[in-house]
C-alpha cells in the first residue's frame, strides 16, 4: 500500500538533536547505576576516606578491611546460613507445589479452574504488609515462632501465587498437541510429559525457580517480625542490625554487607530477568 | 495517616510512570549501543533488593559524609529528622527502584506500535506532541492502566524503605505511612487488636484497586 505513495525523503534533523538524546541517555544511567556503583566503591574504602570532606568518585587503591570486619562480625556467618536454607526450601517447595498446579491449571479443564486463576491473581495483590500481624499469631500458636520451618512456610505462601502464574504461562506455550501425539503412539500420559512438555518447560522452571529465590532472599518484614532472635536472623534483617548499630559511623562496613547481600540478586536478576518479568502484564504487551 | 499514605502513593505513582514513560520515548529514540547502557543501568537498580538500595540511599544522605549534601552544599543537614525532607529521600528510593520495570514494559508496547502508522502521521502533518498524543498514548492505554493499577499496589504498602529510614532518622510519628503504623501499633505497642484493624483498611483499600487491575487484566488475556 505505502509503496504507492511518493517515497518520504528522511529529513535532514537528527544530528543536533541526536546529542541531546544521547546526552540524556548518559544522564538517565548515570542516576540509575549510580547508586550501585557507589555502594561497592565505598565497600573498598578505608575508613579516613569514607570520610573526607570532599568525595572522590573515581576507584582508588582500596583495602579488603571492610569486607574481612563483615566476616568476622557477629551472627554473620549464621544469617548466611539462615537464608540459604530458608531460600533453598521456599525453591524446591514452590516449584514443586507450583508446577504441579501450573500443569493442572494450564493442561486440564474443571469446575472452579477459572476462579482457582482468579484467586491467584487476587492473592498476589494482597499486600504481606497487611497480614504480618495475623500470620505471626498463627506460626505464634504453632511454635513457629524463630523457626527456619515457619518462615519457609511464610515465604512459600506468598511465593506460590507468582510461581503458578507464570509457569502456568509457560506450560501454555508448549502445544498440547505434542503430548498428544506421543500419547497416539502409545506412550503413557505421564510418560509423554516426561518426554516431551517437561525438557520444553526446563528453562521456565529454572526462571521460576530462580525468581523465587530472589524473593525469599531479599525479604525484610516477615524475618523482621518472625525471627526475631539475632542467631535466627536472615541476611536482610542483619544487614538491617549492622546499619542500625553503625548509626551512620561505619559507612564501609555496612557498604560491604550490602554489597555481599546484593551481588547474588544481581547477577541471578540479570540472567532471568527476559523470562519472567513479562507475567505481570502478560497479554498486554504482545510480542 | 491514611491522608499522608494516600499522598505519598500518589505521588510516588505519578512521578513513577511520568518518568517510566519518559525513559521508554528515550530508549525508544536512542541508537542501539546507547541504548544497551541505559539498559543495563535500569537493569542494576531493578535487580537491587529494597534492603540494599534503601541502605545505599541512607548513605548518599547521611548528614555527615553523604554526597547529596556535599553536592548541595549543605554541610549537616539531616535529611531524615524533618518530616518533609524524609519523604523527599523515601520518594527517591521508592521511585529510582519502580521506574525501571515500568520504562522497560513501555518501551516494549512502544516498539508494538506500527512504523507506518507514525509516518503516515507525519506525512499528514502531524507534529511530534501530536502524534505522542493522539497515536503513542492511546496504543499504550491498555499497558498504561495495569502498569498504574500495579504501582498503585505497590507504592501503597511501602513498608521496608520507610521503616529503615526511620529507625536512622529517629521520628516516627510524623513519617509513619499505613503499613508501618500497623506494624508498629501491634508489635511496638503490642496493640495487635488496633494493628488488626489498620491492617483491614489496607486490605479493602487494596481489594477495590485489585479489582480494577483484574478487570483490565482479564480483559487483555483469556484466563
Amino acid at each position: 500500500m505505502t509503496a504507492t505513495l511518493p517515497p518520504i525523503t528522511p529529513r535532514p534533523r537528527r544530528r543536533g538533536r541526536n546529542a541531546w538524546v544521547n546526552l540524556l541517555g548518559l544522564f538517565v544511567f548515570a542516576i540509575a547505576a549510580f547508586p550501585v556503583y557507589w555502594m561497592v566503591l565505598t565497600s573498598f574504602r578505608r575508613g579516613v576516606d569514607v570520610q573526607k570532606a570532599t568525595p572522590q568518585f573515581l576507584p582508588s587503591p582500596g583495602t579488603l578491611n571492610n569486607y574481612r570486619k563483615v566476616f568476622k562480625r557477629d551472627f554473620f556467618w549464621t544469617a548466611v546460613k539462615n537464608s540459604l536454607t530458608v531460600t533453598l526450601i521456599v525453591l524446591v517447595a514452590a516449584l514443586f507445589v507450583a508446577f504441579l498446579a501450573a500443569v493442572a491449571v494450564s493442561r486440564f479443564r474443571f469446575r472452579g479452574r477459572r476462579a482457582f486463576v482468579i484467586a491467584i491473581l487476587i492473592v498476589q495483590m494482597v499486600p504481606a504488609e497487611a497480614l504480618i500481624i495475623a500470620l505471626f499469631r498463627i506460626l505464634d500458636g504453632w511454635d513457629l515462632i524463630n523457626s527456619i520451618i515457619g518462615l519457609s512456610l511464610t515465604y512459600l505462601a506468598f511465593v506460590l501465587p507468582f510461581t503458578i502464574w507464570t509457569l502456568r504461562g509457560f506450560i501454555a506455550n508448549v502445544p498440547k498437541e505434542l503430548e498428544e501425539a506421543s500419547m497416539t503412539d502409545g506412550s503413557s500420559r505421564m510418560r509423554a510429559f516426561m518426554t516431551i512438555t517437561l525438557p520444553l518447560v526446563a528453562p521456565g522452571l529454572v526462571a521460576t525457580g530462580v525468581f523465587a529465590f530472589i524473593q525469599a532472599w531479599n525479604e525484610f518484614i516477615f524475618a523482621l517480625v518472625v525471627m526475631n532472635k539475632p542467631d535466627k536472623q536472615t541476611l536482610p534483617v542483619w544487614l538491617q542490625a549492622f546499619n542500625e548499630g553503625a548509626k551512620g559511623t561505619d559507612w564501609g562496613g555496612v557498604m560491604a554487607g550490602s554489597t555481599l547481600m546484593a551481588i547474588p540478586v544481581v547477577i541471578f536478576f540479570l540472567l532471568v530477568q527476559r523470562r519472567v518479568v513479562g507475567g505481570l502484564t502478560a497479554g498486554a504487551v504482545k510480542g | 495517616m491514611l491522608r499522608r499514605t494516600v499522598a505519598f502513593c500518589a505521588v510516588n505513582v505519578i512521578l513513577t510512570m511520568v518518568l517510566g514513560l519518559a525513559i521508554a520515548v528515550l530508549l525508544k529514540r536512542l541508537a542501539s549501543k546507547m541504548r544497551l547502557l541505559v539498559t543495563l543501568g535500569l537493569m542494576l537498580a531493578w535487580s537491587m533488593p529494597a534492603l540494599a538500595s534503601t541502605v545505599i540511599w541512607q548513605w548518599i544522605f547521611d548528614t555527615q559524609y553523604g554526597i547529596a549534601n556535599w553536592a548541595l552544599g549543605r554541610q549537616g543537614e539531616s535529611w531524615l529528622s524533618n518530616p518533609l525532607t524524609f519523604y523527599f529521600v523515601a520518594t527517591i528510593i521508592v521511585v529510582w527502584m519502580g521506574i525501571p520495570f515500568i520504562a522497560f514494559t513501555l518501551y516494549a508496547g512502544l516498539t508494538q506500535i506500527p512504523e507506518e502508522m507514525m509516518e503516515a502521521a507525519a506525512i499528514d502533518g502531524a507534529r511530534p506532541w501530536q502524534r505522542f498524543r493522539d497515536i503513542v498514548i492511546p496504543s499504550l492505554k491498555p499497558i498504561l492502566l495495569i502498569l498504574t493499577s500495579l504501582s498503585v499496589l505497590w507504592d501503597f504498602r511501602v513498608f521496608t524503605q520507610v521503616y529503615v529510614l526511620q529507625r536512622a532518622g529517629g521520628i516516627t510519628r510524623d513519617t509513619n505511612l499505613l503499613g508501618v503504623y500497623a506494624y508498629r501499633t501491634s508489635f511496638g505497642g503490642n496493640h495487635f487488636d488496633k494493628g488488626a484493624a489498620i491492617a483491614i483498611v489496607m486490605v479493602a483499600i487494596t481489594v477495590l484497586l485489585t479489582v480494577f487491575y483484574l478487570r483490565s487484566m482479564t480483559k487483555q488475556e483469556e484466563l
